[in-house]
């Protein structure tokens, strides 16, 4: 870590920011961990000590393989070296809730280091930007408190998966279709939750680079067919080898696990779960004779009762139905006209439309759509303003991740640092006629010049509504946190979460509207 | 995450290369409120780590003498908090501050005491370590560097820079970076535990003050801070000296005087109200704030007495009572030079440089220091930044590298690796205007040199066993290497103080003409 001097006055900007967060992870390491790590940790040792055909099938910890191949090989990768720092990290059974610093230190330090690909792509993808575009959109994401949260503190690989993701994405805007199915598919072996923008990139592939008449348009999408082949051949090949492909598939869809996570993330379902409570209130007000439901909506396995007291269940089969409707309109705009400066927002809008209606969603999916966004947030004032407030919900939704008071201030003062950020870029950026004209509103980019509701002059601000919301998530923190406590002690202590994600769902929801209409309204 | 700095001309050739414009186009307050609130966030992960003395029984650690203040000023009457008795064992982590720490303490142990009455009981809490007692005593350091050090901070940027032209106002973020990250501060405060940036930050507020003009003000913050830490003693000689040259300049030099004297008594009679219905109770009070039986030196700090006794056993030697003359007389011959430039020639900019002269010359010379002192030539050093970098730059590696060896024995190898990086970064942010005089090759050579050997002993403390007969061989060396380099740099700022003046009496001449 001690670099010396020169090297440093070297280095291209990027790597600053990167290294910078770096810093700060490197701070983070002692903080709080989930259950994640000791999941991830489970992960090595299996992949260390089982041969590949037990893998998915191994029941030595509850905490069973359930990601796709190309995660377990890369834990695989990973678990080399973690036994040559601390063998007992990657033995199977005397591993198991393991924790020594060394461990702790290989598996924080794998997470940083992995994130180089998140920095290799937001790279690629922001080399034509001018220099204050490039230094906002770098400190939206590197510097973003969401993967701060999840990654350095809870411990997941989410920075690495997503720079998969904008990789991919920054091929396509290139035009280079190949690769960026390729990285695409690749993704999709690493985490298949990333699988739901997959008819998103089936539409824009499918219109875009197989066409040019029967022949050519044929030969292309066989040419894209064997890459993709290739990709899941190469990842699943083994498995179906050995005859394993069934177990995989069991392990990786578990829909056992009930409609909400145990932390209601703040999408639809929180909605419906509040409506069918409030009519059941109502009814047994009313007299009727309803039965209290036996299930939860968290947890799952619980056969066929249905946790819903009212309206009618909801089945993993609803969720996936719904999530299709709602990603129709953006596949007519894709098949109609291809465009690769839309395939970011088309694809994030498919993860919005995922998180908001899909089964069993984690609070974590939210980064799959803010991240990417980041990208487009300097596009317009009308961008930037709808960016502000989503990544601020969103942030503010993986609070209860950490509910540690150690982590508190913590959490807190990275979301306001990161507010404030965005607040003075934002408007330095687009403030109308003053500072910022001569970055914002010189017309190199054709794309503002051909989207309708671009007004290159706008400002950046956030209206009374905005306001008024922002506002308060800072009353329902205050509520959750000191006022709760106080009125009610220890009794419904679920109450301040469930507001948290009704709270949070109003924001989500309004952000999914407004990416719905921008893409239907554009050209 | 993040913010910081800068500034630059357009040394790049891309017309927008003022990358920091959008913090800095706002004004100091929103680049402040910026940066301070990503030094909030540094200090906060920090503060996760391991305390000084954590789980090392019998007598821990400054951590726990911190706590044990606490637990002393809210359980007895104020009277008894300096004196031994069967309440209060002055043998165990005895109360050795002034009167502001200990009012520091009472304020804090009360707020202890309301959310955790257990962590802060006389006698049966000796060594309380907890989850939540650790985060207590954390957010009280947080909170005294939030309600003391940063307004200070933001009140030194704003007199400093307001009679500047624009031009030099772009470096002004970074200079705000520099003094709010500054790594040896934050570790020994966040992480091993203590309150520096109380006293400092009393101090960065007198300097503020009489870059206002405010000497009156000035001179009560820096009696705050010299009745928070007697440390802060380092800096009197600058304060003294700069504040008598200009009162000796105005029309009634007698009358200025006074008033500032009276001012200070008034402060330190406020300060030691409690225990002024006696002299045996001040006196009292000041004989523990004077550990003269703790020996000249202690531990392995990179000062004259103690890296010289590898040659001199001084302390076997000489009487305690000869080596306090030895070191007062020291003492004074060396910040004596830079004091009496002060008073001749009392201009804002050589303050600064008399204020780190004469905080080495205590640091190098006086009776007593710990390595932890070398905080308070940093400080000055740190306002300096913008004129001298080379000079804060050099300080800081060299001060780190003084205290590795203690933040080593904390467990904070990893804050410390971090916090020497996030210096490095935050020094060389891009868009930063570069300094024409780091550009020589010879002196890039030699740097390059004595980083890598910095480098390598870092590596050889950690992974070398010394020999047997010589336990304490790496952190001899580290000592010595450490105090070459602050005795180059104090040499070098001398000079420079003493360059400063002779190009003021020019300017002044050439008025006169």
């Amino acid at each position: 870590m001690k670099k010396s001097p020169k090297n440093n006055q070297r280095i291209s900007d990027i790597w600053w920011f990167a290294l910078v967060a770096a810093a700060l992870k490197l701070l983070l390491i002692p903080a709080y961990r989930s259950t994640d790590f000791e999941v991830h940790r489970h992960w090595l040792a299996l992949t260390h000590s089982l041969p590949l055909y037990h893998w998915y099938s191994d029941t030595t910890s509850p905490w069973t393989l359930d990601y796709p191949p190309f995660f377990a090989y890369f834990e695989k990768f990973l678990s080399f070296f973690a036994s040559l720092v601390d063998p007992t990290m990657t033995n199977l059974h005397e591993g198991l809730n393991y924790v020594s610093p060394l461990a702790i230190l290989f598996q924080r330090l794998s997470v940083i280091f992995s994130d180089v690909v998140l920095i290799y792509s937001i790279r690629k993808l922001s080399k034509d930007l001018k220099k204050t575009e490039k230094f906002l959109t770098w400190a939206l994401i590197i510097w973003s408190p969401g993967l701060f949260i999840v990654d350095h503190m809870h411990f997941q690989y989410n920075g690495f998966l997503l720079g998969m993701l904008l990789l991919s994405l920054s091929y396509l805007e290139e035009g280079r279709d190949v690769m960026g199915g390729f990285v695409f598919a690749v993704l999709l072996c690493f985490k298949h939750l990333f699988a739901v923008a997959a008819p998103v990139y089936f539409v824009y592939l499918f219109r875009h680079y197989c066409n040019g008449g029967i022949v050519k348009g044929f030969g292309r999408l066989v040419v894209m067919g064997s890459v993709v082949l290739g990709v899941f051949a190469a990842a699943y090949g083994p498995f179906a080898y050995y005859g394993q492909i069934q177990q995989v598939f069991h392990r990786m869809f578990p829909f056992g696990r009930g409609l909400c996570h145990a932390y209601w993330a703040p999408n639809f379902w929180v909605f419906y779960i509040i409506l069918d409570k409030l009519l059941a209130f109502l009814s047994v007000k009313l007299g009727f004779n309803i039965q209290a439901p036996t299930a939860s909506f968290t947890g799952g396995l619980v056969g066929d009762s249905s946790p819903f007291a009212v309206l009618p269940t909801i089945t993993p089969l609803v969720t996936f139905i719904t999530v299709l409707i709602a990603i129709t309109p953006c596949l007519i705009k894709a098949w109609r006209d291809p465009q690769p400066r839309m395939v970011t927002r088309w694809v994030a809008y498919a993860y919005t439309c995922g998180f908001l209606f899909g089964w069993h969603v984690h609070e974590k999916a939210s980064l799959h759509f803010v991240i990417p966004l980041s990208i487009t947030a300097l596009k317009s004032a009308e961008d930037a303003k709808h960016y502000f407030f989503l990544s601020m919900v969103s942030c503010y939704s993986l609070f209860p991740l950490l509910f540690e008071a150690q982590e508190y201030p913590i959490k807190v003062s990275l979301l306001l640092l990161h507010a404030v950020l965005m607040w003075f870029g934002f408007s330095s950026h687009f403030s109308g006629s003053k500072v910022g004209k001569a970055s914002s509103s010189v017309p190199e980019k054709d794309d503002k010049l051909r989207s309708p509701n671009i007004d290159r002059n706008a400002k950046f601000v956030v209206g009374w509504c905005g306001k008024a919301y922002l506002f308060g998530l800072f009353v329902v923190e205050i509520w959750g946190q000191f006022l709760h406590p106080l009125i009610f002690g220890n009794r419904l202590p679920f109450f301040p979460l469930m507001m948290i994600s009704i709270y949070c769902a109003l924001g989500m929801t309004y952000s999914w509207i407004w990416q719905l209409r921008y893409i239907a309204k554009s050209r | 995450m993040e913010k910081k700095k800068k500034l630059n001309q357009p040394t790049k050739s891309e017309p927008e290369s003022d990358i920091w414009a959008f913090l800095t186009c706002r004004g100091t307050k929103s680049t402040f409120v910026c940066i301070s609130l990503f030094a909030l966030v540094v200090r906060l992960a920090v503060a996760i780590h391991p305390y000084s003395g954590a789980a090392t029984p019998p007598k821990f650690g400054d951590y726990e003498a911190q706590r044990h203040w606490m637990e002393i000023t809210i359980n007895l009457p104020v009277k008894e908090w300096y004196r031994n008795s069967s309440t209060n064992d002055l043998s165990y982590w005895g109360l050795d501050y002034p009167p502001l720490t200990a009012y520091q303490s009472y304020l804090h142990g009360l707020l202890l005491k309301f959310f955790d009455p257990s962590s802060v009981s006389l006698f049966t809490s000796r060594g309380y370590e907890s989850y939540i007692g650790k985060l207590l005593m954390r957010w009280t350091v947080l909170s005294s560097d939030l309600l003391i050090f940063f307004p200070a901070v933001l009140y030194f940027v704003t007199a400093y820079y307001s009679k500047k032209p624009i031009g030099e106002k772009s470096s002004m973020a970074w200079h705000i970076a520099m003094v709010l990250l500054n790594p040896c501060l934050i570790l020994i405060d966040h992480g091993h535990f203590q309150y520096n940036c109380i006293s400092l930050g009393l101090t960065i507020a007198a300097v503020a003050a009489i870059f206002s003009d405010r000497d009156l003000v000035g001179s009560v913050f820096f009696s705050l801070a010299l009745n928070h830490k007697q440390m802060s003693a380092y800096y009197a000689p600058a304060f003294f000296g700069y504040l008598l040259g200009k009162c000796l300049r105005r029309r009634n030099p007698a009358f200025e005087i006074s008033k500032l004297g009276l001012v200070v008594l008034g402060t330190f009679a406020i300060v030691w109200l409690p225990y002024l219905y006696s002299a045996d109770a001040s006196l009292e009070v000041l004989s523990r704030l004077a550990p003269f039986e703790r020996g000249i030196y202690e531990d392995y700090v990179a000062n004259f007495w103690c890296t010289t006794s590898i040659l001199v056993k001084w302390k076997r030697l000489f009487a305690t009572q000869l080596l306090k003359l030895l070191s007062l007389a020291a003492t004074i011959s060396t910040f004596l030079p830079s004091m009496i430039q002060l008073i001749l020639l009392p201009t804002k900019q050589s303050f600064l440089y008399g204020m780190l002269n004469c905080s080495f010359s205590f640091y190098l010379f006086s009776f007593q220091v710990h390595e932890k002192s070398i905080l308070l030539p940093l400080l000055p050093a740190s306002l300096l930044a913008v004129e001298e970098p080379f000079i804060f730059r050099w300080l800081i590696y060299y001060a780190l590298l003084s205290m590795f060896p203690l933040l080593r024995r904390d467990d904070l190898i990893l804050p410390y690796i971090a916090l020497y990086g996030l210096f490095v970064l935050l020094y060389y942010a891009p868009g930063r205007r570069t300094d024409t005089r780091e550009n020589n090759f010879f002196g890039s050579t030699l740097q390059s040199l004595l980083l890598t050997s910095s480098l390598i002993l870092h590596i050889i403390y950690m992974t070398v066993t010394p020999p047997e007969k010589y336990p304490f061989l790496s952190e001899a060396i580290i000592m010595l290497f450490s105090f070459s380099q602050f005795v180059l740099i104090s040499i070098y700022s001398n000079s420079k103080q003493c360059a400063l003046s002779k190009q003021d009496q020019v300017d002044i001449k050439k008025k006169s003409l």
